[in-house]
């Protein structure tokens, strides 16, 4: 897909955004004190320095979501936002009164509409009900006892008991498909959540998502044992993720599904990814992104990709927590095409590949 | 070197009572005697006196951000703080200073240990947090790096895998094929030696060059189809209680005549009573087989090999001894290692596959045996094999 003069304008006012990002988070922040002088005795200077941080965080978010036309980025982000501050018992007041300043500086700084509307609209939803981050390891799963006692055991610092947990029951017959798709990521997601709701701490989510890394890599003997047939992709993900885990069961189940594939993980310059398209010829390219703050990197990997000869026929799929949030995001930044989930994106690709 | 923290000494009710040490970005000249809130930002007042609380109550304070007045100009610093009877002794420095370090050299902090050791741990438990944020952002790119190394390793080694498996079947599909046409070759030898024309003397030379060529090949094809069929795998054992005694008797015999025909003479000296193993007649006659034609090979003429059978409870041992050239220590540990052939040469000129002694080796392994060899140089080589001795047949 060739940019539209609609997304390249959108692509600029980001870029303007960006570039005086430092100096409307210092307005936006002086307008909240005049507003609301009891910030500073309530937070003293150092609150002021972090007020600063959360205003740039949101801009970035903001810019991000402007340059892909989604406003329903800026809004998740902001209602995760009113989440995480809620479960720590900082007032919500903050936020919403943080962004009512924010509109007020860009329409007094900037030309266009887009910005400001969206933060409107994030707005309008922080004042109704916040959706509810449901719990994955409930109905639907088939493993769901599975899942949970996993979980128990990876809470309780058992990365032993997980381990032998799962490989039990691959040997039993359990496909490893299912121990990805219905037992390390709602697992993940679950930790996700309950991060959010002030209920796990940091270490404890390191400590679980390191511990399903070790143990997927237990599996790889008999993952990579599978027949190929001969289909090559890549699979990266974008410089500063540090979220692999999504990029990797997605190599993984492709490679169970007969692919060969080439994991790169977040440290992979677009050059040598380049190199790598030309030497192994993918008939895919996959690319992963979990926070909307790395889209632009998506954006510049796909234009890269486009504006190379040798790689620019390559099909390309994203896809990541920040996708699924927006159905028609992936094909706004120039994608190919997006899967919610790994298992899906190995059948969409295997259309993708067999329609002529 | 200036200190970049300044530290004070208050009352429960927040009032200076010491100014231990002064920070060049504040200005404590005139802090003794008046409420630590004096010194601060109006703004930041609130916060102070929720600190002063946390003091008085728990008997500690870690990293709260306040805003100080020096002059006109705001400060923002930090404070940290401990009580212990009725005093509070706070450190207080610029926010973004990672650890400050207090310095205990003064006679003050001797008299104040307790307040002192106190704050220092609560120091470091507070450096400790912010550097772990730091430092847990690295550890995690360095797993998500290994994760992806870790990955690469298992493709490759599944792939390496794949390549050793492919290696074996070609291996066995083209030793089977050169098989049949050898044996056509050696027959065909054979029908031209017994033809009723008279053959010349150099053709019967030729003839019986072709013939012993062509039986070293069809022997090197048996041993590579045996060591692909071991190497994979694919070895089945058809094990029955024998008495071994017996079955190495029979290899004697079998490898006499070659013996003979080099001036070699071939002693055994069995166990007292049977000894039995279980294990497969055919696989272990082999193994004697390979162990003997070996010693022959290397033995100087008019020497003899030896040949003896030890049992007791639990295990059957079998020794093969020559008195030949013996083989160098370096190469000790390589014999049984396939393919590898070892400097020494045999006697008559034997050619030797080279696969022998790893046939040997990995048959002896399959039946829960183990094998080794000691050898000198100019002394003779002796194989010992041991095996799990079993139960006479009923
Ligand atoms: C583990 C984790 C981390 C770990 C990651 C470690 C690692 N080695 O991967 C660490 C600790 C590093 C981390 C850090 C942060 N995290 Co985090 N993290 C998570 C958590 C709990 C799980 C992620 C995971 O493993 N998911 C499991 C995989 C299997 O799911 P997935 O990524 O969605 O992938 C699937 C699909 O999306 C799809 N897919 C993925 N890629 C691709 C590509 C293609 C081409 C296709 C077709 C499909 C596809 O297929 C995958 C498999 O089915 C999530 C919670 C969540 N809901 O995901 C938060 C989460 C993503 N993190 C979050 C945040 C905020 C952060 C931090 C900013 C926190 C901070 N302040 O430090 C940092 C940012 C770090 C950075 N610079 O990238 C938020 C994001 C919220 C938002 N508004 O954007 C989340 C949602 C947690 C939450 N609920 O608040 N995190």
């Amino acid at each position: 897909m060739t940019p539209t003069f609609e997304s390249a304008r959108r692509v600029a006012l980001s870029r303007e955004l960006h570039a005086r990002a430092e100096k409307l988070a210092l307005a936006t922040v002086a307008l909240h004190y005049e507003r609301v002088p009891a910030l500073a005795v309530r937070y003293g200077l150092a609150g002021r320095e972090r007020c600063l941080e959360d205003a740039r965080y949101h801009l970035s978010y903001l810019q991000q979501a402007v340059a892909a036309d989604s406003r329903v980025l800026f809004t998740s982000y902001v209602q995760w936002g009113r989440s995480m501050l809620e479960s720590r018992g900082v007032p919500v007041f903050d936020l919403t009164m943080n962004l009512r300043c924010l509109i007020e500086v860009l329409e007094r700084e900037t030309a266009t509409q887009a910005a400001v509307s969206t933060v409107h609209e994030a707005l309008l939803a922080l004042a109704g009900p916040i959706p509810e981050t449901p719990t994955m390891l409930e109905d639907g799963n088939p493993h769901a006892p599975l899942a949970r006692e996993y979980l128990r055991l990876l809470l309780s610092w058992e990365r032993r008991g997980a381990s032998q947990l799962i490989l039990e029951a691959v040997a039993a017959g359990a496909p490893i498909r299912d121990m990805y798709m219905h037992v390390f990521q709602p697992t993940q997601y679950e930790l996700g959540r309950l991060w959010q709701l002030n209920e796990i701490s940091i270490a404890q989510e390191h400590y679980c998502t390191a511990a399903t890394q070790m143990i997927m890599s237990q599996l790889y003997p008999q993952l990579f044992a599978e027949p190929k047939f001969g289909r090559t992709m890549i699979v990266s993900c974008v410089s500063g993720e540090l979220h692999e885990l999504g990029a990797r069961m997605v190599a993984d189940l492709f490679e169970l599904d007969g692919w060969d594939t080439v994991y790169f993980g977040a440290n992979t310059p677009t050059s040598a990814l380049l190199t790598a398209i030309n030497q192994r010829q993918p008939v895919l390219l996959a690319i992963s992104a979990t926070l909307t703050v790395h889209l632009d990197r998506v954006r510049e990997l796909i234009n890269a990709v486009r504006a190379d000869s040798h790689a620019a026929s390559t099909t390309i799929m994203v896809g990541g927590n920040c996708f699924n949030r927006d159905p028609g995001l992936h094909l706004r930044l120039g994608a190919d095409a997006h899967s919610v989930d790994a298992s899906a994106a190995v059948a969409l690709a295997n259309m993708l590949v067999e329609a002529p | 070197m200036t200190p970049v923290n300044a530290i004070l000494m208050c009352d429960l009710a927040g009032i200076v009572r010491e100014v231990v040490r002064e920070a060049p970005f504040l200005d404590l000249s005139r802090a003794r005697g008046q409420p630590l809130v004096a010194l601060l930002d109006p703004e930041s007042t609130l916060k102070a006196c929720a600190m002063l609380d946390a003091l008085r109550t728990t008997g500690w304070a870690a990293d709260w951000d306040l805003t100080a007045k020096v002059s006109d100009a705001l400060v923002a610093i930090r404070v940290t703080g401990v009580t212990r009877d009725g005093r509070s002794m706070l450190i207080v420095t610029a926010p973004d200073h990672d650890g400050p370090d207090l310095d205990l050299e003064s006679e003050f902090m001797d008299a104040n240990r307790e307040h002192a050791n106190a704050l220092r741990a609560l120091l470091r438990e507070g450096v400790g947090r912010r550097r772990d944020a730091a430092s847990l952002e690295h550890l995690t790119r360095l797993n998500n790096e290994m994760a992806v190394v870790q990955r690469d390793l298992a493709k490759k080694n599944a792939e390496l895998a794949r390549i050793n498996a492919q290696k074996d079947t070609i291996l066995a599909f083209v030793a089977h094929d050169l098989r049949t046409p050898l044996g056509a070759v050696l027959g065909f030898t054979k029908l031209i030696h017994r033809d009723p024309n008279q053959l010349s003397a150099r053709q019967v030379r030729f003839l019986d060059s072709i013939s012993s060529m062509t039986k070293f090949m069809a022997e090197m094809v048996t041993d590579l189809l045996e060591i692909s069929a071991l190497e994979s795998g694919k070895l089945v054992l058809d094990r029955k209680p024998l008495e071994l005694g017996e079955l190495i008797a029979r290899a004697i015999v079998f490898n006499e005549m070659v013996a003979r025909d080099k001036g070699i003479s071939i002693a055994i000296e069995r166990a007292r009573g049977p000894a039995w193993v279980e294990g497969d007649a055919s696989k272990l006659e082999q193994v004697m087989n390979n162990l003997l034609s070996n010693a022959i090979k290397y033995s100087h003429p008019g020497t003899g090999v030896m040949v003896m059978v030890e049992s007791d409870a639990k295990h059957v041992c079998v020794e093969v001894r020559d008195r030949g050239q013996g083989i160098p220590p370096t190469e000790l540990d390589h014999v049984f290692e396939a393919f590898r052939t070892t400097s020494v040469k045999a006697t008559a000129g034997e050619k030797s596959t080279g696969l022998g002694l790893a046939i040997v080796k990995r048959i002896v392994e399959a039946h829960q045996g183990r094998i080794w060899v000691e050898s000198e140089v100019g002394v003779g080589t002796s194989f010992r094999a041991q095996f799990p001795s079993c139960a006479a047949p009923t």
